[in-house]
């Protein structure tokens, strides 16, 4: 079981000195009441200490008042387990060993300076041999207790504090060695585009859908505001309003697929107008690909350097990144709910979907006056919504005009770290949907903005170009700059040899 | 000691480098003398070391450049020098492996080091995909059917 942690920030035994096992720096230690005559009831105490990485095994001290004499004696071993009051098992070796004399057992220690702890506790310190100040320097005390004395120490549980360093033991801030051991599999699912749904409302029976032509449409119209009242199709329609069966009438920019025609039936009522029936509620379109192919063929080709949007149509225009798509084949697929108009526009790199965002692509004809109502109010809410973004963004945008002409008049050509990131971003398109949606650009559209990069002639033989890449020097020629080298077999001087390091780092024509 | 006087016509960060022998001589050091900046007098007034920048001493088997040449009288000339380290251990240093950050001809261009120069008016194109909305239906929808 974990032993909690009671800090004792002023207590502190430790030692920097080699030839002192330990420095009387406590001070005001509360160990609790102690008994001569019962060390294990009424508290026993020990203190373990951690040698520092400059030792090689692990290693801690056991100490433990023994009555009568509130003696401390001191072990070193490896481990420690306390098994009763007055016999020890301790580590050495990784061999448990089972002493009965903890304080002669491995260290002949010489009980010399008395230090009053308090709580009628006098703590004597052990002056070590010459043989463990090898182990001994320097010492960090781990200790903890609870109650009325310290208790059996373990690793486990048990929190170190360093008075001069708080995070020296903290297993989080010590640096420590590793990583390396990933598996490098780099392989890549490829995440498809997926089936359009196979279950809907045209499926469930529910609802029926037609793709009229105008002239079936016109026909519909002509049929459901006749005047003949002796039609008998008139006289059901006294009784239902057909319009109510009517759920939707849209245009969508997509030719649905069909499954032979039928006459349209509203209610009860068999309009004898023949229309094209839906077989599926969704619609796929493919918007075929394209190539993002470097120009550079560097590091300018990708983020930041180069920004990349595409315009999505009944979406907008969203940015994406070029790191995603350089060098592979675009393409744009939309998923369209011929019911809501809702559609999913799917983007894939390389054939795995990487984007997908979502739009309406249909306009809603009003067939009755609320219908045309609610179509003017979701239009008038759309285009509030869109002139409240675009002014807030010409404003943004025209603030950060100002800054870049001031930023751009004194940068001249730049690093292509700041020259990038400090342009400004401007939207190239607001809400997309409906029927604004119709109204643009029908085809998708990628708008990259790449960085137009100031080479002079022969810069390579004057800066070289990035390498970070070992090579024997002998197999090179030209301008080079040495990020590290070791300098082996040199006879020269060590003023000589750091020229040498210099000059390589600063770069040297072989 | 013999020292081989040179006009040097290279940078003083090439290993290789061009050099015209100018003049040699023989002498013997009467002072004490660093290695590494080498203040030497010699017999030669400072018209003979106008033509000169770099040397060579044998005895202390490096190359020299000749930083400045004091004319102590009309005889003498103290000449002043730097070791110069890339060409007397050129051949320990190519036979060197090291970690080359940037090079004239061995790069690659994928790292960004920060040192790119951009103009302000980028490249902007755009580029379309093959086929997009090209066709409008009604959609009439009803209850039942």
């Amino acid at each position: 079981m974990p032993i909690p942690y009671i800090p004792r920030a002023d207590f502190s035994i430790y030692s920097d000195d080699p030839d002192t096992l330990i420095k009387g720096a406590t001070n005001g230690i509360d160990i609790g009441p102690y008994s001569d005559s019962d060390p294990k009831d009424y508290g026993q105490w020990l203190i373990m200490f951690r040698y520092t990485p400059k030792n090689i095994l692990p290693k801690v001290f056991y100490a433990k008042t023994t009555p009568p004499s509130n003696r401390v004696n001191v072990v070193v071993c490896s481990n420690i387990e306390d098994s009763d009051s007055d016999t020890y098992r301790i580590m050495h070796d990784l061999e448990w060993e089972t002493i009965t004399n903890p304080g002669y057992r491995l260290f002949t220690n010489t009980i010399t300076t008395p230090y009053n702890v308090g709580g009628g506790v006098t703590v004597y310190y052990a002056t070590p041999t010459a043989a463990s100040v090898a182990h001994l320097n320097p010492i960090i005390p781990i200790f903890d207790s609870i109650g009325e004395g310290l208790v059996q120490a373990n690793d486990e549980g048990w929190v170190y504090r360093n008075p001069d360093d708080p995070y020296e033991f903290d297993p989080d801030a010590i640096s420590y060695a590793g990583g390396g051991a990933g598996t490098f599999n780099n392989v890549s699912d490829s995440i498809g585009v997926p089936a359009l749904p196979t279950l809907s409302a045209v499926s469930a029976g529910f609802v029926t859908m037609y793709t009229p032509t105008l002239t079936q449409l016109n026909n519909l119209a002509s049929f459901l505001w006749t005047d003949n009242v002796f039609d008998p199709d008139n006289f059901k329609k006294l009784f239902t309003d057909p319009m109510e069966c009517i759920i939707g009438l849209t245009i969508v920019p997509v030719s649905p697929s069909t499954s032979g025609s039928q006459s349209i039936k509203v209610g009860y009522v068999d309009t004898g107008v023949s229309a094209s029936r839906l077989s599926s509620q969704y619609a796929e379109v493919n918007c075929g690909t394209l190539q993002a192919d470097e120009f550079w063929g560097s590091a300018l080709d990708y983020s930041p350097f180069t920004k990349i949007h595409i315009y999505l149509p009944y979406v907008g225009m969203r940015e994406i990144n070029a790191d995603d798509i350089m060098g592979k084949t675009v393409g744009v697929v939309y998923h369209i709910d011929l019911l809501s108009g809702a559609c999913t526009a799917f983007v894939t790199a390389g054939g795995s979907v990487l984007y997908q965002f979502n739009g309406q692509c249909s306009i809603n004809i009003p067939m009755a006056a609320s219908n045309f109502t609610e179509m003017i109010h979701s239009a008038i809410s759309a285009i509030g919504a869109v002139a409240m973004t675009a002014s807030g963004a010409g404003a943004a945008s025209s603030a950060v005009d100002a800054a870049a002409v001031g930023t751009a008049a004194s940068m001249g050509a730049s690093a292509a770290n700041s020259a990038i990131s400090s342009k400004p971003t401007f939207s190239h398109s607001g809400q997309m949907g409906g029927s604004g949606g119709m109204l643009a650009v029908q085809t998708p559209y990628i708008i990259i903005e790449r960085p137009r990069q100031c080479v002079p002639s022969d810069v390579n033989k004057f800066e070289g170009f990035p390498s970070i890449i070992n090579y024997k020097l002998y197999d090179l020629s030209g301008y080079t700059v040495v990020e590290s080298i070791h300098l082996d077999g040199f006879d020269c001087t060590d003023t000589e040899a750091n020229e040498i390091l210099s000059l390589l780092k600063g770069g040297v024509i072989l | 000691m013999t020292i081989d006087f040179y006009k040097n016509h290279s940078e003083k960060n090439k290993l290789d480098k061009d050099l015209t022998s100018v003049t040699s001589m023989t002498g013997e050091l009467k002072e004490n003398c660093s290695i590494i900046d080498p203040v030497i007098k010699i017999v030669g007034n400072v018209g003979t070391f106008a033509a000169v920048n770099y040397m060579y001493i044998a005895e202390f088997g490096r190359y020299y450049f000749i930083n400045n040449v004091i004319s102590i009288n009309n005889d003498i000339c103290e000449v002043h020098e730097h070791v110069d380290v890339l060409s007397t251990y050129k051949d320990q240093i190519r036979a060197q492996n090291a970690i080359v950050s940037r090079q004239e001809r061995k790069w690659n261009l994928y790292l960004n080091d920060g040192v790119f120069k951009t103009y302000q008016n980028p490249y902007i194109i755009t580029k379309a995909f093959s086929s997009g909305f090209t066709s409008q239906h009604f959609v009439l929808t009803v209850a039942g059917g």
